[in-house]
């Protein structure tokens, strides 16, 4: 196992540094550079070409992506944003937290809710419950997150407009007086900003989970060990939960790769429609300005932590599935 | 303790003589003729906060916030008034500055400022501020986006210490408001030397660079206009507070000091229906609608009683004009006749239904336009020239007179002898509803007539490549984007001089039409005379009168078919604010300078 480790530590190096040199050679294919939304000033005719020079955007791109990974590499340094002139990781580091203090209660939530849902549906299919609860996770599957978080947000207005109170906040992480607020009362006021979002994210997430766990279980009770397991005259408890739960749960498992980075990868529209301040919008509008240095340091912290999850994921199979073994 | 009373007297006596010694400023009544002591203001503001280092941004919404923190600039325009940083009689609107000789006309200025007006860490404001910002403003390496006013025909603008309040200006050659280059570099955030020169004397642009970031504290972060920031939340939100030294040398013209409301605080938003769901709950103390369904939100708010503010919608045209330019220098013979001739492109004009697409593109909040300025940029509003008539048979008429006499089995006019369509596509950057609403409407309006326009959305970037760029085009090839005619505008120009001399000119970068050296008509040869004369007029109605005979020339050659503007609306619950008839889409763009409104506004 400790070999297994050390090896795939060291193969995540190479991998590592191709994925940054695709990800810098995807974003140097795209049209123009940061300096073309200049080209427009009507005072100062010169600026588009002012800005590339003194930024070195006119440098070859490969020289660029060297003196980047350099600094990386050796100091540590994610560069310096072209739109804010200031560290990247100043910009990103607050951003990426109140991602995270929105997405994981969501996806723990998530997981608490979709996986004895998933169980319920498999154990009694087709089910009125079963249906009931399909009929949802479809909705949820289908209805775009960004839609149903308009539609809070057309909701709360409403019912500011009917009452004069705030049922739900309209947005935002907080409230103006935050920062006059106990300890305490800030923990909640965050809870209540949060309402809207989780419900959102959750929602959409939540549909998928069930689904998969729902579909794996059924297929792991048509299994011919099962069936062993109750001609052994084993409890349906200790089948369904011991046996199938066990084996079911394994695919889930093998996602939480992607868990670890999608934690800090923002909640995507949501962020925009509920205005919670998280990383999507920040990364967004970096793409639309261009601003390399911010997305490679988003790529390159989301590569890293997706090399880190499959990591953990591989070595959480191999404690939960006895057939695997490194 | 009774010694303690004695020294803390003696304290406050010293306090308040050296306010009394602060040469300070009332503001005239027409701005500020009273204001609310105490309060909060909100406000939302579009698009995430990257910097809170007033001398660095790019962003128009960073620059309008910062504004209210950055140091004092030496004149003020007048908004309300002349619309200048000159009054009617000539003299200048004193702001800091307490006297300006003007040496040289429009060229050299000996500038006095007023003593006793201190940051907000208590040092005192001098002319080593305005150095420290002449010198970091002036290195192109700190990326300042007002390094262009630190230059003048690429000559730096000498500046000279003649004493602690007391400084001269002087620019390479005399130019139209010359005073303004001296605002343009100092206005946008008039530094602290005392922070900055120490920083930039020891590590340079570089270090400077480092300075007031999203993650400094904000305590750090000193001010020299009515606000000073206490709170920032990357994303969320920024906090400003009274600068309480400000008002002692700064008032109403009651004597109030300034600013009225205590504290002001800014959300940020990244989405329009977050944005407006603030302001229709009451979350928003202001707020500039610019779309139909807005301005609808925002009456049934109004009307509802939800909000207890005032809508006051389609005051008049925003600042932007969409026109459509074609290709001179189109590959396509056909197309590249057309495109240059007068008639043809008079005829398109006139073909083209300006109110329908004020309708479909705007919801009716807009208006026609005549010229590539507006209403909005008086007195270079072109007031001699008519609206354009919408006369769709007079327009075929002129077509057919260029010899497009036959229709094809396409419905489409052609010329019977070189085989040449009146067919070409209209492109527009990809995204702007408005603007492919034009082109559809444009589009469904001439087809009937015969005239094809294929309307195309493109990308941001061919659509820029389409504008900027090719000014080493050589007439042997085609230019980069070998395109039509495409629908863009401009909004915001200068409002001294809108002379445009990088898009009116000979070969400029925002010339779309013909990039072209040599091959040009002897009416582009006169406006591009007409261009310079304007920048080097420096007497206003003088300049006016350039600017007229500019329009009418191009209202006869047509480089740029004007369309239409978008209307300006503003929400707000405040008092304070200017007499509506002062408001115009080019005075609410600067409402956070000294001189636009921010300092002013009563708390709700």
């Amino acid at each position: 196992m400790f070999a297994f480790i050390v090896r795939r530590i060291v193969n995540l190096i190479p991998t590592f540094v191709l994925a940054t040199l695709v990800a810098w050679i995807v974003i140097e294919i795209a049209p123009g550079d940061f300096a073309t939304q200049f080209a427009f000033d009507q005072v100062d005719p010169n600026k588009a070409e002012r800005i590339r020079s003194v930024l070195g955007l006119d440098r070859p791109w490969y020289v660029r992506y060297l003196f980047w990974l350099r600094n990386l590499v050796v100091e540590g340094d994610l560069g310096t944003s072209l739109t804010s002139k200031g560290s990247v990781t100043a910009l990103i580091v607050p951003r990426m937290t109140n991602s995270l203090v929105l997405l994981l209660p969501a996806t723990i939530l998530t997981y608490l809710i979709a996986i004895p849902i998933g169980v319920y549906s498999a154990l009694r299919k087709y089910s009125l419950g079963d249906r009931v609860l399909t009929v949802f996770s479809l909705i949820g599957l289908a209805v775009p997150n960004f839609f149903l978080a308009l539609i809070f947000l057309a909701l709360s207005v409403q019912w500011f407009q009917a009452n004069g109170w705030f049922l739900v906040p309209t947005g935002g992480m907080t409230s103006t007086d935050y920062s006059d607020l106990t300890s305490f009362r800030q923990l909640t006021d965050v809870a209540w900003h949060m309402i809207v979002p989780l419900i959102v994210v959750v929602t959409s997430s939540l549909a998928f989970t069930t689904r998969i766990m729902r579909g794996e279980m059924l297929e792991i009770l048509g299994q011919d060990y099962i069936r062993t397991a109750r001609a052994k005259g084993l409890s349906e408890r200790v089948v369904n939960y011991k046996h199938a739960l066990r084996n079911a749960i394994i695919v889930i498992i093998s996602t939480i790769g992607g868990i670890l980075p999608g934690l800090i990868s923002g909640a995507g529209t949501v962020e925009f429609v509920t205005g919670w301040p998280g990383i999507t919008p920040l990364f967004i509008r970096s793409i639309f300005a261009q601003d390399v240095y911010v997305i490679m340091a988003l790529l390159t912290i989301l590569t890293l932590l997706l090399m880190i999850g499959n990591l953990i994921s591989d070595l959480a199979l191999a404690l939960i599935d006895p057939r695997i073994r490194y | 303790m009774h010694r303690i009373v004695v020294h803390l007297f003696v304290l406050a006596s010293l306090t308040l003589a050296v306010s009394a010694l602060a040469q300070s400023y009332q503001w005239p009544a027409e701005y500020a003729p009273t204001l609310k002591q105490g309060g909060t203001i909100q406000e939302t503001t579009f698009g995430d906060i990257g910097t809170l280092n007033p001398y660095l941004t790019s962003s128009a919404n960073e620059t309008a916030i910062f504004n209210g923190v950055a140091g004092p600039s030496i004149v003020l325009r007048d908004w309300a008034g002349t619309r200048s940083f000159k009054k009617a009689d000539g003299s200048f609107n004193l702001y800091w500055g307490k006297e300006i000789e003007e040496v040289v006309p429009e060229q050299e200025f000996i500038i006095t400022v007023r003593e006793g007006w201190k940051w907000s860490d208590g040092v005192e404001m001098t002319t080593d501020d305005v150095l420290a910002t002449y010198t970091i403003v002036g290195d192109p390496e700190v990326e300042s986006n007002d390094f262009s006013c630190s230059v003048v025909d690429e000559e730096p603008v000498e500046v000279e210490i003649l004493g602690k309040y007391q400084y001269r200006v002087r620019l390479a050659k005399p130019q139209v408001n010359a005073i303004s280059q001296n605002e343009c570099v100092t206005t946008n955030g008039l530094m602290p030397a005392h922070i900055f020169m120490p920083v930039y004397e020891a590590q340079g642009a570089e270090g400077i660079k480092t300075m007031w970031g999203v993650d400094a504290d904000p305590s750090e972060i000193i001010s020299g206009g009515p606000y000073m920031i206490t709170e920032f939340r990357p994303g969320e939100r920024l906090v400003l507070e009274a600068n309480p030294s400000y008002g002692e040398f700064v008032q109403a013209a009651d004597g109030s000091p300034i600013p009225g409301p205590d504290r002001w605080v800014v959300t940020v938003t990244e989405d329009q229906n977050q944005e407006l769901s603030r302001v229709v709950t009451g979350q928003a103390s202001f707020y500039w609608p610019t779309t139909l369904d807005q301005v609808r939100a925002l009456r049934e708010a109004v009307d509802g009683g939800t909000i207890s503010g005032t809508l006051n919608a389609n005051i008049g045209p925003d600042t932007l004009v969409d026109f459509i330019t074609y290709n001179f220098n189109n590959t396509d013979p056909c197309k590249q006749a057309m495109f240059r001739s007068p008639t043809f492109k008079s005829a398109i004009s006139i073909m083209i239904d300006r109110n329908a697409l004020v309708q479909a593109a705007l919801g009716g909040l807009g208006f026609p336009a005549k010229d590539w300025n507006n209403a909005s940029a008086a007195p270079f509003d072109a007031p001699n020239l008519d609206p354009f008539d919408f006369d769709p048979e007079q327009g075929v008429a002129m077509i057919r007179s260029l010899g497009f006499t036959e229709l094809d089995a396409d419905g489409v006019l052609m010329n019977p002898e070189t085989g040449c369509r009146v067919e070409f596509d209209l492109q527009f950057n990809s995204g702007n509803e408005r603007r492919g609403q034009e082109a559809l409407v444009t589009s469904q309006t001439l087809a009937p007539y015969g005239v094809k326009i294929n309307p195309r959305e493109v990308s941001f970037e061919i659509w820029v490549n389409s504008i900027v760029g090719d000014l080493d085009f050589d007439e042997t090839g085609a230019r980069t984007v070998d395109y039509d005619a495409q629908i863009w505008g401009l909004a915001g120009g200068d409002v001294d001089n809108p002379n445009f001399d990088n898009g009116l000119r000979i070969n400029s970068n925002l010339n779309s039409w013909n990039k072209s050296k040599s091959d040009v008509e002897a009416w582009e040869i006169l406006m591009d005379r007409l261009t310079v004369k304007m920048a080097d007029t420096l007497d206003l109605q003088e300049r006016v009168a350039v600017y007229n005979e500019r329009a009418a020339l191009m209202r006869e050659y047509l480089p740029m078919t004007p369309l239409i503007s978008p209307a300006f609306h503003i929400y707000t619950d405040l008092s304070g604010l200017w007499p509506l008839e002062a408001l115009d889409a080019n005075s609410i763009e600067s409402p956070y300078r000294p001189g636009g409104f921010r300092e002013h506004l009563a708390s709700p």
